[in-house]
């Protein structure tokens, strides 16, 4: 697989499990990641909106279909995630270390979703920066 | 009469003994180059480092090319998967030792060999065998995992 694909400039990127906690992890990786992408929407039904920007419900209720899906949620949440990503049509998910879930690994390797887990990721090198 | 010492005494007084004294000649004549190879083992794993050696930027291509294979562990401390897997690598560089060197590349200080070789998650496990990249490992792997991919790599 690789990798390289997952953090192409050009792709729309969906965080789900984004938070207002900066001492959290889906505060950082989503601030790291609107820093280094154009396109990146919060996920979090609990937000309107997180540093400034809207934060969506759900996947479903993005304004355009992202081609990768990082979660930052519990196990159980990453097995509700790669459900939506599969009616979506969504091909690839970065679970963020703590978020991945042997089923919901299996699942996206059932549906041919490309899974990515148990890695950060680095965006950016140029720019030193990584989550 | 004081008998003579036993050396003398087989060699002076024993057919026998003698043509044991002629194949023990021989026997080290044979052991010789086994015995040389030996050490020059035994020194060249000694030369090997038992734990994962900091590699920076600067050193980082004669690291590689120096032991026949490398593993080199690109990482950040901020990085959960990272901190699971170093504890494996050292005990991997124990077991392995004399076989196999392992170093690590930390990326947030190190940027230029992460940004050459594509580095998008961490960890990543660059495997060098003769300086030459062969395989690259992404993510926490358990260690029977990464024994099977290094197996592939080593001489035995």
């Amino acid at each position: 697989m690789d990798v390289r694909k997952f953090l192409k400039k050009e792709n729309i990127v969906a965080v789900v499990g984004v938070t207002t906690n900066p001492e959290k992890w889906g505060y950082k990786v989503y601030k790291t990641l609107r820093e280094s992408f154009p396109r990146v929407y919060p996920v979090n039904p609990k937000y309107e909106s997180v540093l400034g920007d809207r934060c969506y419900r759900n996947l479903e209720s993005l304004p355009e279909k992202p081609d990768v899906v990082i979660t930052v949620v519990p196990p159980g949440v990453t097995e509700n995630v790669v459900k939506s990503c599969r009616e979506l049509g969504i091909g690839m998910v970065w679970m963020q270390p703590g978020s991945e879930s042997r089923k919901a690994i299996e699942f996206c390797g059932r549906n041919g979703i490309e899974c990515m887990h148990s890695a950060c990721f680095v965006v950016d090198a140029l720019k030193k920066r990584f989550v | 009469m004081k008998p003579p010492a036993p050396d003398t005494w087989e060699w002076e007084n024993s057919a026998l003994d003698s043509n044991r004294y002629i194949s023990v000649l021989i026997m080290d004549e044979e052991l010789k180059p086994i015995r040389e190879r030996k050490m020059k083992e035994l020194m060249e794993k000694q030369r090997f480092p038992e734990k994962p050696l900091e590699i920076k930027d600067s050193n980082f291509d004669e690291t590689v090319e120096k032991y026949p294979v490398v593993v080199v562990d690109f990482w950040s401390e901020f990085c959960p998967p990272c901190r699971m897997i170093a504890p494996v690598l050292e005990e991997l560089a124990k077991e392995l030792h004399g076989r196999v060197v392992f170093g690590k590349v930390c990326v947030d200080t190190e940027r230029e060999k992460a940004m050459k070789f594509g580095i998008s998650a961490i960890p990543t496990l660059l495997v060098f065998s003769k300086g030459k990249l062969e395989d690259t490992i992404i993510g926490y792997k358990p260690k029977d995992a990464l024994m099977e991919t290094l197996r592939k790599h080593m001489n035995d």
